[in-house]
């Protein structure tokens, strides 16, 4: 900011008048948000059921993250939750960087080919129905890998790596390529490395995407004891399908519940934050 | 042989000069793209029906006419022939030789009218103990000229459309559109290395790796993505429990002229998904003019953080949030505060009330994704030049004025583009209906995805074939959208979405 | 643009096509003739290995399955394979199990399912096997059998009626709950409701003065306005009355129950009511545990007064679930009111035999030694009624002291001398006894050769609740599976749902939702009749 432009502003005597504003109005917006999720977290600490106005738990009790804990009907689809995310993230990844990496390779015959074939996919699909008898030729029906194969195969994603991968030298293949590096080794000592943040953005893109799937497993698991923590939720708010413990309310379990599910990223977020907005502005103003 | 611009002499099978860029060799000419169209209104015209029944269409009733296409010859043979005829076709096409492919699309009519003249087809009458359907056979000779059962028979638009699409892809051959379109495709220099002058068998060799590494994606692209739409096929028969037979085009008849939860579902899917789109998209703007304006850095960070992070959280988390906040009885939230404030009497349903769902739907959308709406928007921002903004306040104009002068104009093509973007995802609506309606609210919150969902799992007998139906309607109209507005968006900003 | 466009079509069509020869459907079709044969059933052997499919009714894997089995196997000398799905998802099980064509030789079916695989051929026809079965033929059996078998009898492939399935077991249905504390609060007495018939005035009445005694928004809190199975109407029984949810046969021809005024009629009521504060609004949707919840609520605010919910077992679950929550109260179950003439029993599950067995020729013996010895009066009844001896019941002397949920709780313990029939603790849940195996012991359609070995262990609200049911219930009448119905049922019953929503929250008058009702499916309703009708003839 130029000094220039400080004594400009300082001859209206009201340019403070609109920046006080717009925070004001920043901070309710802050609070709009803040306010519901710091609600539940109240609910969640609190043994009665009848919770009222206030924002600070009455009668403080750690019951609903001891349920949590300590059921089996509860925690278990959490491990599922778990497991899932990591398995299909690295899935995920896993082949959205093999695909990326031979799409760069203009001159591959082929190449074309097999770019045209993924953007098909992104203009017509085969429908709900179809892929779910598709699953169930398979016989992926109630099996986790129902749930990961299908989503770790993002286009999207792909398309995403591409463009970062594309960001990458010419000049650095070249030199490997002289040195006698084989492609899998200018995969792994070159592309890589330098796309440590393409990894991160992509990465946590796959696991927000597992770790809040619902649909694929309501689509394709019928079992118990195969849930995952997001059906859990949804089953105890809509149908309270909450195991039944006297010490405290139903309500109290479900918004322990709900913190859970929401936790492990609220908790990575802030460090993350700039990996997901670098993400978006790749995909949409990159191709 | 020697480039005819710049006389270098060129290697065996070079394509293009290593030295100027310039191609080398006789032009090929362009894709014959309208007999490729041909060929796939022939495709599609064998799964059509050939013969159709005068039945009258009515709602509820099973068809107890019958329709005859290649799904119900007796042969299939005849069919996996036809195809193969199709694809060597269009093979040929791709690789322009296009007197081949002219004797390809005549052997499938051949085929065709072999089948048509020559073979029976069932006719599905009842069903069997075991679980299997009762079939009759007939020629098609047979039901034309005698009827079966009560029913007469014409020729069906399978036949029509066949011989449009046979006659579109002989004619097409001769007619090379794409010289209108062609542009010159200015090539990157770094896609002109040596290695385009290597013959093929030596680029296979050269990049076998490489298709090691695609196998996986490919296999999994073609399991999970064009295994399904092979499944489309199911849309033209009646599949119930496990015996899908064909009843030609009944579904989409019964679909689009009777079935008035379809049609509900349909228009819920646009009014959400479109005044969804314009709220955020609306709201999105606003906060980031407002957020760019924002001088104190640690602040305008922390907000952004705050606002960004319901983006993060599961339309599970959503509902369970707004249903805690919306809890009907007078110590919810929500209703508690306005009975307290004496504004309602009766604590309001706002999740399952078809006056409130919809408003309710909409809140939760802004508050799950204004904030993350604005990071394209800010980008875009702080892309604008200070200089710009300095001169215009030493001209004297206001913020007022900047903003219409300054900041909108910059910021216009990128609303153009994320409202394209999310247009072409209009009909994709499903999972934040899916989780937060009920039953209760069906009239208003229905979309197509959840109308498919429910029809298909209600019960044992739901007929599988009737919601793959509807699903291809979507997929059809979507894929109408996403056309639309990828040419949109190549006119707006010079680059497609897809 | 053009191009890439084309390219793109080009490419995806043609592997699509590459596909099609691959994947291009393998239609199998099965053309077997038909022919009844005679059976000589004295002579019928035991079937080798066989499958059998059943929910979680039959005691799980965790709760001592394996013991059953091998008692069972013992007993009986038949070697079975058990499949046993997640009890939530049973259904989808078999519907997927059916769909692929691997069908057990046994599965355990609601009534629903088993006249849609009837249809479709899927069931082996045990009219005849039925006939001379020794149960039948044993003299055990109670009044009611015959009619729950008839619901049974459904339309096979062929378009005859036949049996398909065997119920051990009675439907059970819904009686009315009422909270004597409530009652008291209101100034009424227990004797003003229980052991008489009351108009639906004086019901209506009684209801009224409860919500003026008490602090809560409502009186009933049902789950959901209607049920989802036959008979639909069992959860607000006094004010539907005598109004048909579904299609049934009037006179000699087959109505559609929901058109007729009795509907109308009870609509109205059922609007008034939820305008009264009677009923809560919230009913909409509510699932059994929500409104089970509401009943035991110790907030005054959200608790239910009055429940109309399962007979026999649940009368005590019920009370005792009550006492847990320390709400000292008892129950009345009233006798059904005057309008409505008798409580309705729901439609059982039954026991089928599917025709993968009867291609194997298993499937005499299967209803010979598995199906036939289910109710012999003996030890066999005895492990499908209590299961098996030792682990989930014993007579022998011991002392069974149950676990704890919590420290600190009361430990119960309870002593029994040598010979006395007990329950054991649950091995799925050992701070409770176990209640039953398969069969629940006051709903089984046959005796016991002599005394009820277990009858011991019934206590006296059970016994009470369930003779007054069964003395105020009917059969719910089962509706026969035509194509046309099974195709349309599921799009009329959404119209219907909706119109009752709309009605009761008071969206839509009485008029309007009717006419909307005949607006979007009277079509598909009058395709349906016609079906029926075409039964009769």
């Amino acid at each position: 900011m130029s000094d220039d432009k400080i004594v400009v502003r300082k001859k209206k005597k009201k340019f403070k008048i609109f920046p006080l504003v717009n925070g004001l109005i920043f901070i309710i917006i802050s609070l709009i948000v803040i306010i519901p999720i710091w609600k539940v977290l109240c609910d969640s600490l609190d043994a009665r059921s009848a919770y009222g106005l206030n924002l600070h738990p009455v009668e403080f009790t750690l019951g609903g993250y001891q349920a949590i804990i300590n059921r089996t009907s509860l925690y278990m689809p959490f491990v599922i939750s778990v497991v899932t995310t990591i398995v299909g993230t690295f899935v995920g990844l896993l082949l959205v960087t093999l695909g990326g990496y031979v799409l760069i390779q203009w001159e591959m015959p082929g190449r074309n080919f097999f770019a045209y074939m993924l953007l098909f996919t992104m203009i017509f699909d085969g429908g709900m129905i179809p892929k779910y008898l598709v699953i169930k030729q398979l016989g992926l029906m109630n099996t986790l890998w129902a749930v990961i194969l299908p989503m770790s195969i993002n286009v999207y994603n792909l398309v995403l790596m591409r463009n970062f991968f594309e960001g990458i030298p010419e000049s650095l293949f070249e030199a490997a390529q002289i040195d006698g590096c084989s492609p899998m080794g200018i995969f792994f000592k070159i592309v890589l490395p330098l796309s440590k943040a393409a990894l991160a953005s992509i990465g946590l893109m796959f696991s927000v995407s597992f770790w809040n799937d619902y649909t694929n497993f309501k689509l394709y698991i019928s079992k118990n004891n195969l849930y995952n923590f997001q059906i859990r939720l949804r089953s105890m708010v809509a149908d309270s399908d909450i195991p039944n413990d006297s010490s405290v309310s139903p309500e109290t379990i479900s918004s322990a519940a709900t913190i859970v599910a929401v936790l492990p990223f609220v908790v990575i977020y802030p460090f993350c934050q700039k990996y997901f907005v670098q993400g978006v502005n790749v995909g949409a103003v990159k191709e | 042989m020697q480039c005819k611009s710049c006389n270098t002499e060129l290697p065996k099978n070079a394509k293009i000069c290593p030295k100027c860029g310039e191609k080398v060799g006789k032009p090929a000419g362009n894709l014959k793209v309208i007999s490729i169209i041909g060929f796939v209104i022939m495709l599609i015209a064998s799964m059509l029906p050939f013969v159709q029944s005068n039945e009258a269409v009515l709602d509820g009733y099973v068809p107890k006419g019958f329709a005859f296409s290649f799904m119900n010859i007796t042969v299939p043979v005849m069919w996996y022939l036809f195809i193969l005829f199709i694809v060597a076709g269009i093979l040929c096409v791709v690789a322009k030789k296009e007197i081949f492919s002219i004797i390809c699309s005549v052997g499938a009519t051949i085929v065709w009218a072999i089948s048509f003249f020559g073979f029976t087809y069932d006719i599905v009458v009842g069903k069997i103990t075991g679980g299997g359907l009762k079939k009759e056979y007939t020629t098609l000779m047979n039901v034309l000229n005698n009827g079966y059962g009560d029913n007469t028979y014409h020729i069906g638009c399978g036949t029509y459309i066949m011989i449009i699409g046979l006659i579109v892809a002989i004619v097409g051959v001769f007619f090379d559109v794409l010289k209108y379109f062609k542009k010159d495709l200015g090539v990157d220099a770094k896609y002109l290395s040596n290695s385009l002058n290597q013959s093929l068998g030596l680029k296979l060799y050269y990049y076998r790796g490489f298709y090691l590494m695609y196998l996986p994606v490919l296999i999994m692209i073609l399991i999970f993505n064009y295994w399904p739409m092979l499944g489309c096929r199911y849309a033209f028969t009646r599949y119930v429990i496990g015996n899908p037979y064909y009843v030609g085009l009944y579904h989409f008849q019964i679909m689009l002229t009777n079935d008035t939860f379809f049609w509900r579902s349909f228009r819920n899917t646009l009014i959400l998904s479109i005044i969804k789109l314009i709220l955020n998209t609306g709201a999105a703007v606003i906060i980031s003019l407002l957020l760019n304006e924002i001088v104190n850095m640690p602040f305008k960070k922390t907000v952004q953080t705050i606002v960004y992070l319901p983006h993060f959280m599961s339309w599970v988390v959503i509902f369970s949030v707004f249903r805690m906040l919306l809890s009907v009885n007078s110590s919810g939230v929500i209703n508690g505060f306005l009975i307290g404030a004496g504004l309602i009497k009766d604590p309001i349903n706002f999740l399952a009330d078809v006056h409130y769902w919809r408003g309710t739907f909409y809140v939760m959308n802004l508050w799950k994704d204004t904030g993350w709406g604005t990071v394209l928007f800010l980008a875009t921002l702080s892309g604008i030049s200070p200089d710009l903004y300095e001169a215009a306040q030493i001209d004297g104009a206001n913020r007022f004025k900047r903003l219409i002068y300054i900041t909108l104009p910059a910021l216009a093509n990128t609303i153009i583009t994320v409202f394209i973007l999310n247009l072409a995802k209009v009909m994709n609506l499903f999972e934040s209906v899916f989780v937060t309606k009920s039953p209760a609210v069906d009239s208003v919150a229905s979309v197509l995805q959840t109308y498919v969902y429910d029809k298909t799992f209600a019960g044992g007998n739901s007929d599988y074939g009737y919601t793959t139906s509807v699903g291809l309607f979507k997929s059809f109209v979507g894929m109408i959208l996403v056309l639309g507005c990828n040419y949109a968006s190549k006119k707006v900003r010079g680059r497609g979405i897809v | 643009m053009k191009k890439t466009i084309k390219k793109l079509t080009a490419v995806g069509l043609t592997l699509t096509s590459v596909m099609g020869l691959v994947a291009c459907g393998a239609s199998s079709s099965n053309s077997g003739s038909k022919e009844k044969k005679t059976v000589d059933w004295a002579s019928v052997e035991k079937p080798g290995t066989f499958k059998v499919m059943a929910d979680g009714t039959v005691v799980k894997d965790t709760n001592g399955a394996d013991a059953f089995y091998s008692q069972l196997e013992e007993l009986t000398g038949l070697d079975i394979e058990w499949v046993r799905p997640e009890h939530s998802a049973y259904y989808d099980q078999v519907a997927s199990t059916f769909a692929s064509g691997d069908l057990p030789d046994v599965v355990l079916l609601s009534s629903d399912y088993l006249a849609l695989y009837a249809n479709n051929g899927y069931l082996w026809d045990m009219t005849d096997a039925w006939a001379k079965s020794e149960t039948k033929n044993s003299g055990r059996l109670i009044t009611s059998a015959d009619k729950i078998e008839a619901a049974n009898v459904v339309l096979g492939a062929d378009g005859e009626e036949a049996m398909y399935g065997f119920s051990p077991f009675r439907g059970n249905g819904c009686c009315t709950y009422v909270k004597t504390s409530w009652l008291e609060k209101a100034g009424l007495s227990e004797a003003d409701v229980k052991d008489k018939t009351l108009t639906y005035s004086e019901y209506y009445d009684i209801l009224k003065k409860m919500k003026a005694a008490s602090s809560s928004d409502y009186v009933i809190s049902a789950p959901g306005w209607i049920g989802t199975e036959a008979p639909y109407t069992n959860y607000l029984p006094e004010f539907y009355q005598d109004a048909e949810y579904t299609f049934y046969l009037k006179g000699d021809e087959y109505v559609d129950g929901f058109a007729q005024d009795e509907m109308k009629a009870a609509l109205q009521r059922l609007q008034d009511a939820v305008k009264d504060g009677i009923i809560d609004p919230s009913t909409e949707g509510q699932t059994t545990a929500q409104a089970r919840n509401k009943f035991y609520s110790t907030d005054p605010s959200t608790e239910s007064g009055v429940f109309t919910y399962w007979a026999g077992t649940w009368a005590d679950t019920l009370k005792t679930n009550l006492a847990n929550k320390k709400l000292d109260d008892r129950l009345v179950a009233i006798y059904p009111i005057k309008e409505l003439g008798s409580y309705t029993e729901r439609l059982s599950t039954a026991w089928c035999i599917t025709s993968a067995a009867e291609q194997s020729g298993k499937a005499e013996g299967i209803f010979k030694y598995f199906i036939d010895t289910m109710l012999d009066g003996g030890d066999v009844q005895m492990l499908w009624q209590y299961g098996a001896k030792g682990t989930h019941w014993d007579d022998k002397a011991e002392t069974v002291t149950l676990q704890t949920a919590k420290a600190g709780d009361a430990v119960k313990s309870y002593t029994y001398e040598e010979g006395k029939f007990h329950f054991l603790p649950s091995p799925e849940d050992p701070t409770a006894l176990m209640k039953k195996n398969h069969i629940d012991p006051v709903l089984a359609i046959a005796t016991f050769k002599g005394e009820d070995p277990g009858a011991s262990s019934l206590t006296d609200v059970v016994k009470d609740n369930f003779e007054m049911f069964s003395n105020h219930s009917d059969v719910a009448k089962p509706l026969p599976m035509t194509e046309t119905l099974g195709n349309n049922i599921t799009d009329i019953n959404k119209a219907r749902n909706e119109v009752i929503s709309k009605v009761a929250l008071g969206t839509w008058s009485v008029d309007e939702a009717m006419k909307y009702y005949h607006d979007t499916v009277d079509s598909k309703a009058d395709a349906v009749i016609k079906s029926l009708n075409d039964l009769l003839k």
